[in-house]
């Protein structure tokens, strides 16, 4: 009896996923609304670019019915299990017979998540659909309910330069959005950020969009005590050196939301070194008072920072110099990138707050800096001292030939015409 | 009884005759004598060629003792050559400039050459040589400039190189023959470098000794439509007048060499995209700003193949011009010949600064 039961278990486990696979050929659904005009007929026609119809399924695996029957009484009958067009409410457990399945996915995508609808409940999405709110985003929203494409396709709604316009569909809707209280101008903010500059103008795929702060399934505002660790995800370096900080416990206290406080959330803009010091429009003085240790602090920092951005700049200037009067100095061209890369790193120590962990850093950047501009300098030099050189030649070669003009001269006064 | 200084020199040549019977070619020398007129002045630059192809090999056989023709350390080389190795960046300079004045020079002499109708027999073969010898230095030229493996040499080398698959029947294998591979890689370096150290500086001696065995043979050529004209003695008043214009040139190299030294430029990348702004050496752009404004299609034949044949039989015509031109022959100047020197020199000059100063 228990083998019998589990025989049948196993029988239905594994031909499950096979019925929702392979609509059956001739396919009534997509032939029939394929001749019919507007919303009735746009569904198969975006059936063929759908990556779903492209492994081998059809409208019967969503909508039900018998896509055999070419009489609309039974394919389209309830008997035949026709469901129609689900409702927002049903759409998240809909989708979820395939992707929650990880044996079924996996014959299409091994590493593919199927966690998604888990994600989606603990969202705020999904948290406010299970309350009635039908206005809230389900997996069609942000996917589309037909043509759908993977997300790394460029037209699909979901590749990441596309996603901030996705989420903009309703959240940048103030009439939309009236009901929920929260602003809705995270868009223009975050298309001014130097994030939207990185992967909408420049299609760096690997910066931030929307989902990868708020998740995109769970999707969920950050505790402000999160912050810190849901920027960390890619400035991990900042991260750590900032919960290290003193600032870390003295936001805590204040209940500030770290690295936003200076950076801002949305709006996050290209960093400078005007960010920081003891003036505005530094940062520093919208919390600490003129003169205040904390500001000669911040006020140092800045100091290491320009100083090294400016023997850089020197540096580099005075090597390209040499360079174009052909000086040989690619070795301490290439040691420059050193240089950058130390400059990068105390600008990244600054979220320590500490002036001698800033200096310590600016100390390697500079002499490395101090010492491509010291063969710069050494090379013009050189370049000088050839040019004073080369005057001896030119001496003695106007002397030799004014030797031999004379010579000349003289012999042919002697015989003239030198014959 | 000590003996007399004259004595002792008349010994010494008559010990070295004994020896080494050269008094003829002394004898010779003393007598030689060159034609004195307005055009003498450009007899000097086929001196000057041969000071400058002497400089060319002192130079490169210094610079084979640290060049590495492989593409993992030719560029590393030069760059070793002139930052490190002592004086090393002067050699390559001068190595550089004089290939460049040592191909200016043999085109003014082969024009002074072309204009004082001096080919006129018997000395066609004088002028055959001499034309050989400037093909040979510009494939020195030509091999020469991919050595350094720089991202401008790399690019214009190919570009070089695929000019040679318009050539019919025997285009395309000799491209792979100059390449040693499908695209310009090892192989094509090793080759170039071997073209450029082992094969061409025999050839180019070889060349070099007959040029200058029949000039000495047949005596420098007379203006047109003299039977005689006045002569100064070779040695020492010609040779005193060429060794002004060597020191002169030598002063200008050493000049040149510091003051506007050879860039060593970036390292090939042949995965990177061609650079914009590249161009062959100065003594090839002629022809490939010229296949910039032949159509794609002409006639229905390709526009660069066609581009080639025309520099090609214009070339040709040039070369031959020793075998059609009858009136020198007859001691008279005829405008055609005059004409078409003019015409290749306004051509080639054309050529060349357009693609200096506007190439596209």
């Amino acid at each position: 009896m228990v083998f019998s039961a589990l025989g049948a278990a196993a029988v239905f486990l594994l031909a499950a996923p096979e019925s929702r696979a392979a609509a059956p050929q001739p396919d009534s659904c997509v032939q029939c609304h394929r001749a019919l005009p507007g919303k009735l007929g746009a569904p198969a026609k975006m059936l063929e670019a759908d990556i779903h119809a492209q492994k081998g399924f059809s409208c019967v695996n969503c909508h039900g019915g018998d896509p055999a029957s070419f009489d609309v009484k039974v394919s389209m009958s309830k008997e035949k299990g026709y469901t129609g067009v689900p409702k927002p409410a049903e759409i998240p457990a809909l989708c979820d017979k395939c992707h929650g399945d990880l044996a079924f996915m996996r014959r299409f995508s091994p590493s593919i998540a199927v966690d998604q609808h888990k994600a989606y409940q603990t969202s705020v999405h999904g948290q406010r659909l299970a309350k009635g709110d039908v206005k809230v985003a389900t997996c069609a929203s942000c996917h589309n309910a037909h043509g759908i494409l993977p997300a790394a396709h460029a037209n699909s709604t979901v590749y990441a330069p596309k996603v901030a316009g996705t989420c903009s569909k309703c959240h940048a809707d103030k009439a939309y959005m009236k009901d929920y209280k929260i602003p809705t101008n995270q868009l223009e903010n975050y298309l001014q950020s130097v994030h939207a500059d990185l992967l909408i103008k420049k299609r760096e795929l690997s910066a931030p969009t929307c989902n990868d702060c708020h998740g995109n399934h769970g999707a969920f505002p950050p505790a402000v005590s999160s912050v810190s660790g849901m920027c960390g995800q890619c400035h991990v370096n900042n991260r750590d050196l900032f919960v290290k900080s003193p600032h870390k416990p003295a936001f805590e206290r204040m209940k500030l939301p770290e690295c936003v406080v200076c950076h801002s959330n949305h709006k996050v803009v290209r960093v400078s070194e005007a960010m920081i010091g003891d003036k505005s429009p530094a940062v520093c003085v919208s919390c600490h008072a003129a003169g205040s240790p904390q500001l000669r602090v911040a006020a140092g920092m800045r100091k290491q920072i320009e100083d090294l951005k400016s023997l850089i700049h020197r540096a580099t200037e005075e090597l390209e110099k040499a360079e174009r009067l052909g000086m040989e100095v690619s070795e301490a061209k290439f040691s420059m990138k050193e240089a950058r890369t130390m400059l990068i790193k105390v600008r990244t120590q600054v979220h320590s707050f500490a002036l001698k962990e800033v200096e310590k850093e600016a100390q390697i950047g500079n002499k490395v800096a101090q010492g491509a501009l010291q063969t710069a300098l050494g090379a013009l030099k050189e370049f000088e001292a050839r040019r004073r050189w080369v005057i001896l030649p030119i001496v003695l070669t106007v002397v030799l030939a004014l030797l031999l003009f004379l010579k000349l001269r003289e012999m042919e006064r002697k015989s003239p015409g030198g014959v | 009884m000590a003996q007399s200084p004259g004595n002792r020199s008349e010994r010494l040549a008559s010990w070295l005759e004994s020896r080494a019977p050269l008094s003829g070619v002394v004898e010779f020398l003393r007598h030689k004598e060159v034609p004195w007129h307005k055009g003498t002045f450009f007899y000097l630059f086929g001196g000057v060629a041969l000071l400058l192809f002497c400089v060319q090999v002192m130079t490169g056989i210094l610079l084979m003792f640290y060049y590495v023709p492989a593409p993992e350390g030719a560029y590393e080389s030069v760059l070793l050559i002139s930052a490190k190795v002592p004086f090393g960046w002067l050699i390559r300079s001068i190595h550089s400039w004089s290939a460049n004045l040592m191909i200016l020079a043999l085109f003014i002499h082969m024009f002074s050459v072309y204009f004082m109708r001096a080919y006129r027999p018997p000395r066609e073969l004088v002028w055959v040589t001499g034309f050989v010898l400037l093909v040979l230095s510009m494939t020195f030229g030509f091999s020469g400039y991919l050595l350094p493996w720089t991202k401008l040499s790399y690019f214009a080398t190919k570009i070089g190189t695929d000019v040679t698959k318009v050539i019919p029947v025997v285009g395309e294998g000799m491209r792979n023959f100059l390449l040693g591979a499908s695209e310009i890689s090892g192989p094509t370096l090793t080759r170039f470098f071997a073209l450029h150290v082992a094969i061409l500086p025999p050839i180019f001696t070889i060349f070099l000794g007959l040029h200058l065995l029949l000039i000495q043979l047949l005596g420098m050529s007379q203006p047109l439509g003299q039977q005689k004209a006045r002569g100064i003695p070779f040695i020492p008043n010609f040779v005193l007048r060429e060794g002004i214009v060597w020191v002169v040139v030598l002063g200008l190299l050493a000049v040149l060499s510091v003051y506007l030294p050879w860039e060593v430029g970036e390292k090939a990348d042949p995965l990177a995209s061609a650079p914009a702004g590249i161009r062959p050496e100065w003594f090839f752009t002629f022809m490939s700003q010229s296949l910039k404004y032949i159509p794609a299609k002409v006639m229905g034949m390709e526009g660069e193949a066609l581009g080639v044949y025309a520099i090609g039989a214009g070339g040709l015509i040039f070369f031959l011009v020793p075998f059609w031109d009858r009136w020198s022959r007859e001691g008279r100047r005829h405008w055609l010949v005059t004409a078409y020197g003019v015409a290749v020199i306004v051509f080639l000059a054309t050529m060349t600064s357009l693609a200096y100063f506007k190439p596209y």
